[in-house]
């Protein structure tokens, strides 16, 4: 084979491979954080069973083998919700050091954070839906997610130990599930 | 040989190198985005060793920061919330290592709370100790008449307030600080506000 045309192979092959190499390395790039988050979801909702649920971190401190780089110095709840079932409501009273509530979409963007002293009332009660057919008798704060599936974390800034009997009464207050009941 | 048995062994040719590029692509890619210190890659260099950064969590975060975030510290709040600071080097600019003890110190900084977190940079998690402590918060630490307060980071017990690093052989970690609701003043000089310093102390 002429050299020259060898050498317009390999010049073919060498672009080939770089434009499927930029392109899968864009895709993974892009897709990451939704891969992230479908475990973090999985594991929130236990398999399946458990979406729409909150579950509670019940001990103060760190807690070994949880996500990535967690503030230990937060004891939160969280849900994996899945709106293709319908809005999903959450509801309880708020933490006085420091609360917040948070929203996740399904790349793991934070579309959405409140805290306790910008709701102004010592109990929350919110909808979370993927659409706006929320029933305009709900007296509660409505939000949109912008997709499907997400994750919200409640934390409640917890300074010792000796508030923790308060921090997992307050966690028993909450209501996550449906919309059709609980307060 | 015929041209269609030609044709078709550049078109296998073809598709083995779209193959092995994809697949050599999609192995460096995820190397490249779970090296152990790629999170901070994205974020701010600030006048100190520490990095902080606005696109946690943010909506309009640039793809790779998403990715690099996700991987190493997803669920972050966005800035509106928080503002998160990171180091993994001492003031002198050395990788933070369990081999060798530091003193950290600064000042109270003006936000409604804050905290500082250690984590084991090879897992991104938290150190498993006696005391069962990763971080020290702006209520728990002691401050002095001049609103300083220093700590000291080591393997070893020492007397509080002490921030435990990783027993054994030495292995790298690095420092999160976390401003919860940041003063409009605090956020507005951010990030040339006053930072800890962590200064070595000896190494084993």
């Amino acid at each position: 084979m002429p050299i020259k045309r060898l050498a317009i192979y390999a010049l073919l092959v060498a672009i080939i491979a770089a434009t499927s190499a930029l392109i899968v390395r864009q895709a993974v790039i892009d897709n990451v954080p939704q891969w992230v988050m479908k475990l973090i979801q999985d594991r929130m909702a236990d398999g399946g069973d458990r979406w729409n649920t909150c579950s509670h971190t019940r001990t103060y401190g760190p807690v070994h083998g949880g996500v990535s780089r967690a503030n230990p110095d937060s004891m939160v709840s969280v849900m994996a919700y899945d709106l293709s079932r319908g809005p999903v409501r959450v509801s309880g009273e708020t933490w006085p050091n420091y609360w917040s509530l948070s929203l996740y979409q399904d790349n793991t963007d934070n579309y959405f954070v409140i805290n306790d002293r910008e709701l102004e009332t010592s109990s929350f009660d919110f909808i979370i839906s993927y659409d706006d057919e929320v029933d305009p008798a709900e007296q509660t704060q409505h939000i949109t997610s912008p997709t499907e599936t997400g994750v919200m974390v409640i934390r409640r800034f917890v300074r010792s130990s000796n508030e923790l009997p308060a921090v997992l009464a307050n966690q028993d207050k909450m209501y996550c599930g449906p919309i059709t009941t609980g307060s | 040989m015929k041209p269609y048995k030609t044709g078709l062994a550049t078109l296998g040719g073809v598709v083995v190198v779209i193959l092995v590029a994809s697949i050599l692509s999609f192995r460096l890619t995820m190397v490249w985005l779970q090296d152990s210190d790629g999170i901070f890659d994205e974020f701010y260099t600030t006048q100190t060793q520490w990095r902080y950064s606005d696109e946690v969590g943010a909506l309009d975060a640039a793809p790779v920061a998403r990715a690099r975030v996700a991987i190493g510290g997803p669920l972050g709040l966005s800035s509106k919330e928080v503002i998160y600071f990171i180091t993994t080097e001492d003031t002198d600019g050395e990788r933070l290592v369990s081999g060798c003890d530091y003193q950290m110190s600064g000042r109270d900084i003006d936000s409604r709370w804050w905290s500082i977190t250690l984590y084991d940079s090879t897992t991104s998690n938290y150190v498993p100790n006696i005391d069962n402590r990763s971080s020290w918060h702006s209520e728990a630490l002691p401050f002095n008449r001049s609103n300083e307060w220093s700590l000291i980071i080591s393997p070893d017990q020492k007397p509080s307030p002490w921030l435990p690093s990783q027993t054994g052989a030495s292995t790298p970690f690095d420092l999160v600080l976390r401003l919860y609701n940041p003063s409009a003043q605090t956020r507005a000089d951010v990030p040339d506000i006053t930072l800890p310093i962590i200064e070595k102390i000896s190494c084993r």
